[in-house]
């Protein structure tokens, strides 16, 4: 299996150069933390994994379940999923919705980020990925999904009728794999008995890793 | 049917068009427009919603070339 090509907060000796394209307003914990993910090498409709070093409660038991679900450390660790949407921006479901805004938000010194991406899907096909994206803001966000995810290690069935999922909500793993699969016409995960949870977008063999750089703030 | 033409059964469609089957263990996607002759009807009207069996060809990779509705009186009364 390649090794996963991590943008890791403790390893900056890489850093490239600042850069003219930087965006100008930065939250204080980056400028404190003095780089930011290089976006240069990143393409719309890139898949964005993310990883907190300090987790809250709700990451650590995603974690704990992707790991329940037989899933490996390197992959079980990823609890977030987004689609870059270019320009430093992604678009992703989180508790509240589905919004857009600065990947530089969502990356800070205790932050592990992978970038991954089909090799084959062209350039039309990856500004389809984005904009279908973009056609759910504000869509709500798929509770239902994420507790039945969660304790599906400890009663499968159970959870699966009690807390039937709203049609039109949406968790950030399943963001990717639906418009990957409308655009694309193929699936990520191929077996219906595998959950689409960050961790099957890191294990599948589908998306490959592109190398991330840190830029360092002048 | 088909030589190469498989059946799976709906498991989940989104607002988009984006069908999911399962064929066996296998997930498989396909959007409307791989109905023939779909001009944009309504779900209901194509008898499509979780349980409807269709049939479907797919190529090498996997990707659903056509589909259509099987049992779509069933599925739909």
């Amino acid at each position: 299996m390649p090794k996963q090509q991590v943008l890791d907060p403790t390893c900056t000796e890489t850093a490239r150069a600042p850069n003219l394209s930087q965006p100008v307003r930065l939250p204080a914990n980056v400028r404190k933390f003095g780089f930011i993910p290089d976006f240069g090498d990143w393409l719309h409709g890139d898949l964005l994994l993310f990883s907190k070093i300090s987790r809250n409660l709700i990451e650590r038991q995603i974690v704990n379940t992707q790991t329940s679900l037989g899933h490996a450390p390197e992959d079980a660790r990823w609890h977030h999923a987004a689609v870059y949407i270019g320009d430093g921006f992604l678009c992703e479901a989180r508790p509240g919705g589905v919004r857009y805004r600065p990947v530089v938000e969502s990356v800070d010194q205790h932050t592990l980020l992978r970038v991954r991406r089909s090799m084959d899907t062209n350039e039309t096909e990856r500004f389809r990925i984005a904009i279908h994206a973009l056609m759910r803001l504000s869509r709500s966000y798929a509770y239902g999904s994420v507790i039945q995810t969660l304790f599906r290690p400890f009663s499968p069935s159970r959870f699966a009728l009690a807390l039937r999922p709203r049609k039109r909500a949406l968790i950030c793993s399943q963001l990717y794999h639906d418009v990957f699969a409308e655009v694309s016409g193929s699936n990520l995960i191929d077996y219906v008995d595998k959950d689409i949870v960050p961790a099957e977008l890191s294990a599948t063999h589908k998306l490959q890793d592109v190398k991330p750089y840190w830029i360092r703030l002048s | 049917m088909a030589m190469n033409e498989r059946e799976g059964t709906v498991i989940r469609i989104n607002d988009y068009g984006l069908c999911e089957l399962a064929a066996g263990n296998r997930r498989i996607s396909f959007t409307l427009d791989k109905l023939p002759n779909y001009r944009g009807e309504p779900l209901r009207g194509l008898g499509l919603r979780v349980g409807t069996k269709v049939a479907f060809t797919s190529d090498l990779k996997g990707r659903v070339k056509s589909a259509r509705v099987l049992h779509a009186e069933a599925a739909s009364s």
